[in-house]
This record gives C-alpha cells, structure tokens and sequence, in this order.
C-alpha cells in the first residue's frame, strides 16, 4: 500500500522534460520569421499618381522586369483630394528603387496583336511598373507617370524619332522591321511641337540599332500595298500582324544618295510607303503658275506637273481669278516643280550654275518659252478624264508674252489637247446630226418591205414550179441512165452501127491505097492482082 | 470517496486496457505494454510544452500567408484572416464563417480549454471535475475540425491549375497552422484526463 507512494514523490521533483524542446523550437522558428521578415522590409516610398484605378492594398505588386519587389500597402487621397497617394512597402531587394530619378507607372492590362508583353497583367491585374533611377540619393516621395515612359532605363538600343504627317495605324507596341525582322517597337506618338505633323518614338532594341545609318529611310508598313502596273498586280506587305495593327519599317537606302555625315540622325522621316520612301530627295521646291481661260475639269490639286514626260511638279492649288477689265474668268494653277528629280539634266543646270539663281533659271525658262515651251493640259486617263499638266515643246506654239522678273514665274500655257478632242468630237457629232438619218430610215423601211414582198413571191410562185421541173429533170436523167445501159438494146444497135461503120471505114481505105497505087484504076477499073487479092481480108 | 487505484497501487494499461499491479510489474502481463500511475504534474507539464509550442506557431500561421491565388482579376497571397475577410465580403458568409470556426474559434477554443486544465491540473485542485472531464472531451472533439483549413488548401493548390489563368499554392502559413493543429492533438493526447479525478496531493 505504501509502496507508490516514494515512486510518486521521485517524480513530483520537477526536472524538465524533453518535451520542452519542442516550444523552444518552435519559438526559434517564429523569432527566425520575425528577424527574416525584418530583414526583408525594404524602405516605404509614397507615389502619387492621378488615379487609383485597379490598384488594391495588399494585392497590387510593384514589378521591376516582371519581378515583385513591393507591394502596395495603403492607398489614400492627397490632401487637397486631387490626386491620390499610394504607400507601397518595397522588399529589401526592391530598396533600390527607392531613389532619385526612379519613375513609377501603373500598367494597366493591354491587349493588343504586339502587346503580349502585358499579357501577364491582363490575367493578374494592374501592377505598379518600375524604371529605377541612376542616382543612389535616397527618396521616398515621387510623383507617377501617367503613361508608361517611352524609354527605360534598362535595355541598350536607340531611340528614334520619326516625323510624319499623319499616325496612320502606327500605335504604341506597333513592331518596327527591318528586312521583315522585328528590330523594335513604336514607344509613343504624339503632336509634333510645332502642330505640324506627329512625332513618333521608336525604340530599336541593341545590336539592331546598329542597322541605323544616315541613309536609313522609315516608312509605314501598314496595311497591304498593292499596286498594278504594267508588270501586273504586286502585293507587298510586312507581316500579317502588321496588315491588322500596323507597322513601321527601314532600310538602307542606295549608298550613292547619302548626304551628311556618318553618324545617323536621331530624327527621320517617316514615309508614306516604301515607294515614296526610296523616291530621290525631290530637293528645293519652285513655284510657278499657269493661266488658263478654258475649263479644267479633271485636273486636282497634286496632278502631276510632268516636263516631256518626265514628272518633277505637284499641282498645288487651281484658283478661279475674275478680271473686272474685260469681263472674263481665268484659272490660275499653281504648281510646285522640283527641279532637282530631273535628275543629270539638273545637275548638268547646276553644274552651269543656272539652278541655284532664281533670275538665271528664270533667263532659261524665258529663251526655252522662246522655242515653244509651253505648259498643256492633257488627259491623263480616258477613264477618269484625269488631267495632268504636261511642260512640253509644241510644233507650233501660240504667242507668248513671258515675264522673267514675275515671282512666282509665270509659264505660258496652251489650248488643252483634250480641248481640241472635244472640237473634233463636237463636229463630228455635228455632221452626223446633219445627216438626214429619219428620211434614210424611211426609204430603208419602204425598200425593206418591197423586198419583203419579192422574196414572198419567189418563195409562192417561182419555186414550186422550180420543184417539179427538178423533178422531171430527174426522171428523164434516170431513163437516159437506164438507155444507156449495157444489157440495153438502144446500146447493142450503137454497138453493132459502130462495127458496121468501122469495116466500111477499112474498106474505104483499103480503097483510098489502092487508088494511091493505081490511080489509073479510076479509069481503066481494078486490075486482078495476086497480092492485093492475097492482102483482101 | 471511493479507494483509487493508484493507491491500491493498480493502473490501466494504456494499450490493451487491462488491469495491472503496477507494484508487482512494470508492464502490462498481457501486451507488455508500459504501466504507469497517473502523475498529473508531468502530464500537465507535457501538455502545457505542447501547448505553448502550438500557441507560437499559432503567430506565424496567422501572420504568413497560406495560399497564393492567381486568376482573372488579380494574384496575390492571403492569410487567414484576409481570406475569410474576403469571402465575407463577396458574399460567401457561410464560407467565411466555416472558415472562421475552423481556424480561428477552433483552435482558441483548444488553447483556452487546455490552457485551463493545464492550470487546473498544475494547481492541484480538486474542483468540478465533471465540467472539467466535459471540457476535455469537448477539446479532443473539436480538435479534428482544425484540420480542415489545411484539407481546404491542399484541395484547392490541387484542384485549381488551369495553366496560366488560374493557379493555386499553398504558402509557408499553412505549414504553421498544420503544425499548430498537430501540437494541440498532441497536446491534447499528453493530458492524462486520469489527473482530473486524481489530484496528486490527494493520494
């Protein structure tokens, strides 16, 4: 009975357990959390930006090149309720971010045919985007971008700028190429400063930047170019994606029109299309302007002002001037030609030193008006009735009176050709007016009746008799067939005449020899003689 | 009251159940099984070892995030807490509140239903043992619902993966809770519930 009881009172001495090792553990495991997570804490930055707009405290990331380095920990409105302040906590990996110079964006999802770099945002929301500055100054206080920035500063390559007149389909994302490879991208768009056309940045991502030249010509790839010629229909495009969202391209061009230095601009031209974008420099523009009293129709402003044929001019504006001193209207065209696309004959001109003065170029045109330079409307298409504008040298020129010191110069003109088709054209329509077509028409009516009527008689009276007389034809030609034959006894007569004809035939001459012989026999009568007698059949 | 058999010096086997002379035999004479008279001091103190460690990891565990989700909408790692936060507000009540006993009622309950009869059984009263018995038989009741938050995170890191649109893991916070689950069993299990009827200072 009182044997447990020492057993008890051993173990009621408290001496720790094993057990205990298990608190102690995990007590070291949750200080470990906590000094690790300390640890983690980067610094808390504030970022104001217009709008909160799909950002969400405690779920929004801040992403620097796809990865995580903070999170957004309160979002709050400023003081005066104009903007809002985001309070993001940065990891200690995302420290960096928190100085000078870095930019905050959020990247909203996007969805575009390029745009699949955001594809991960439109699946996981907003994220807060991240460009970090250069600088090591620590600050805790920015302002966010609205858009994200054209250029970060992250990937090596170039930036361009390209100048164009209108965006076309071009948008941010949009793919530049070069050959058809993708080299870049369209950062942003935008107004020129000068309202003058827009502005587009593209980023040509390293080594492809090294593509760029001075000689290097931009266009717009978008969409299809489709062009029909004398060589047939050529299609040319750059990528399917770019048919849909639009795209830009370059390439070299030929090394004999480079101008300027080695080193490539950052500004270039953006082109309508790769036609235009490969076109000679047109070069310096002179304005002329031409005077017409007859009607234009057919001729628009950007008709093609060709010098014997060969294009150097736009139509730049068609104005209708009204003359109070004789009551009559005029057109004035105006016309922006570039002298330099006639290509060696401008430089044999500038050579001579003629191009570069307006009042030598003016001389020229005076001396070659002279010989019968004259500007001629013509038609360009039968179709369209398109008129373009021809400078050309005419056989037989009208007068012209010509003013070399007029700025801008004025070029003599002469009659349209299209013109003259038309006299031609209205007088023969005239005399074929003239023509007494209705009274034709009627004796043409009253011959065709007679005929008609003939043509009924011979088939009523003529041709019956016609059948029956073929036929008798037929019967008779059948008996003579049938007389004719050779069991026939008409036959068999002919036959027996013609040998009964035949043996007096031989008799006959049988007597015409003898007689040749004897001609005495004649009168002294026919001699017995033995060999004639033995020759006798 | 009645005579105890740790002082007629006879204990339960606690594998086969049969009764022992624990002074005659160290072990069970059937299954060999080791005798021993209740010791509420060790028990309560192997109990309350287990207890305190379930109550640290219980920090972390709420503390950590327990799963990551990804999907149309957002991605982002939720506690337990946000979790049931968030399904209350899109409207899933009876989710949240599933959730809320399963992980937060529950094992409060434990740590404070333990924690009582640890103090009760290290203090040596002899007072309500009944309500006392109640509240441990409650205890190890409501100690198998604590599992589900970590079943509901292993089922859904499993079920949700539809590739890139939706994707579910389980984070470090679930590790915890499952390690606080498992030491308030074992908690549970190292209280001898033989100390409620059997003061040690009573014998």
């Amino acid at each position: 009975m009182n044997q447990p009881a020492p057993l008890i009172v051993e173990k009621a001495r408290w001496k720790p357990q094993l057990v205990w090792v298990v608190p102690i553990v995990a007590a070291l495991v949750g200080a470990s959390l906590v000094v690790q997570s300390w640890r983690s804490r980067g610094p808390r930055i504030v970022i104001t930006f217009q709008s909160a707009d799909g950002l969400q405290v405690g779920k929004t990331l801040v992403k620097y090149r796809s990865i995580a380095i903070g999170r957004v920990a309160a979002l709050a409105l400023d003081a005066d309720a104009k903007a809002v302040e985001v309070t993001v906590d940065l990891d200690r990996s995302g420290a960096g971010a928190a100085t000078e110079g870095t930019r905050f964006w959020v990247q909203h999802p996007r969805l575009g045919l390029e745009g699949n770099a955001q594809l991960d945002s439109l699946l996981s929301g907003s994220f807060i985007g991240v460009d970090p500055g250069n600088t090591h100054k620590a600050q805790h206080e920015f302002v966010g971008l609205e858009e994200p920035p054209a250029l970060s500063h992250g990937p090596a390559g170039r930036l361009v700028t390209l100048h164009a007149d209108n965006l076309g389909s071009i948008a941010p994302g949009a793919p530049v190429y070069f050959r058809q490879v993708r080299v870049g991208r369209v950062i942003s768009t935008g107004l020129s400063e000068d309202r003058g056309g827009v502005r587009i940045n593209a980023f040509i991502d390293a080594p492809n930047d090294g593509l760029l030249s001075p000689r290097s010509r931009f266009w717009n790839a978008s969409g299809i170019d489709l062009s029909l010629n004398a060589d047939g229909l050529k299609v040319k495009t750059q990528s399917l994606s770019t048919i849909l969202a639009g795209g830009i391209a370059f390439e070299d061009a030929p090394p004999e029109t480079v101008e300027g230095g080695s080193v490539p601009a950052p500004d270039f031209t953006l082109y309508q299309d790769r036609t235009s974008a490969f076109a000679p420099a047109p070069g310096e523009a002179r304005l002329v302007k031409m005077r017409f009293r007859h009607a234009l129709r057919g001729l628009r402003v950007g008709a093609p002002v060709e010098m014997v044929g060969v294009d150097i001019g736009r139509v730049t504006a068609i104005d209708l001037e009204f003359s109070p001193k004789d009551e009559s209207f005029t057109i004035v065209v105006s016309a922006a030609l570039y002298p330099q696309l006639m290509g060696p004959a401008y430089e044999t001109l500038a050579a001579a030193g003629t191009a570069n003065s307006d009042d030598r170029m003016a001389a020229l045109v005076g001396r070659l008006v002279n010989r019968g330079l004259r500007v001629q409307p013509r038609l360009g298409s039968l179709i369209t009735g398109q008129l373009y504008l021809a400078m050309d040298f005419l056989p037989s020129p009208n007068r012209a009176v010509f003013d070399a010191s007029k700025r801008p110069l004025e070029l003599p003109t002469a009659e349209s050709t299209t013109g003259e088709l038309q006299v031609r054209v209205a007088s023969i329509a005239e005399k074929l007016d003239r023509l007494p077509l209705s009274s034709i028409a009627g004796h043409l009516d009253g011959d065709l009746v007679t005929l008609q009527s003939a043509l009924t008689h011979l088939d009523r009276d003529v041709l019956p008799p016609a059948g029956e007389t073929v036929a008798e034809a037929r019967s008779t030609l059948s008996a003579l067939r049938s007389s004719l034959a050779n069991d026939s006894p008409f036959r068999e007569r002919i036959d027996r005449t013609l040998e009964d004809t035949d043996a007096t035939l031989a008799e006959i001459r049988a007597l015409a020899g003898y007689l040749e012989r004897h001609p005495d026999a004649l009168l002294k009568g026919r001699r017995p003689d033995s060999n004639e007698a033995k020759k006798r059949p | 009251m009645s005579a105890r058999a740790a002082a007629l010096g006879i204990a339960l086997c606690p594998v086969c159940g049969q009764v022992g002379d624990i002074a005659m035999t160290a072990r069970c004479n059937r299954c060999g099984g080791v005798l021993r008279l209740p010791n509420a001091r060790a028990s309560a103190e192997r109990s309350l070892a287990w207890l305190l460690a379930g109550i640290i990891l219980y920090v972390p565990a709420n503390l950590l995030p327990v799963m990551y989700v990804s999907g149309i909408g957002g991605e982002g790692e939720d506690t337990i807490f946000e979790g049931i936060v968030e399904f209350w507000r899109s409207g899933s009540i009876g989710l949240a509140a599933l959730i809320f006993c399963a992980s937060v009622a529950v094992p409060l309950t434990k740590f404070a239903g333990l924690g009582i009869l640890i103090a009760t059984s290290l203090c040596g009263t002899a007072a309500a043992p009944l309500s006392r018995a109640r509240l441990y038989r409650f205890v190890e009741f409501i100690g198998y619902w604590s599992m589900l938050d970590v079943v509901v995170v292993a089922l859904t890191s499993r079920l949700v993966r539809f590739g890139g649109f939706a994707v579910a893991e389980p984070r470090p916070g679930i590790l915890f809770f499952c390690g606080v689950v498992i030491l308030t069993m074992l908690s549970a299990f190292s209280f001898d519930e033989r100390c409620i009827w059997a003061p040690e200072h009573a014998s």
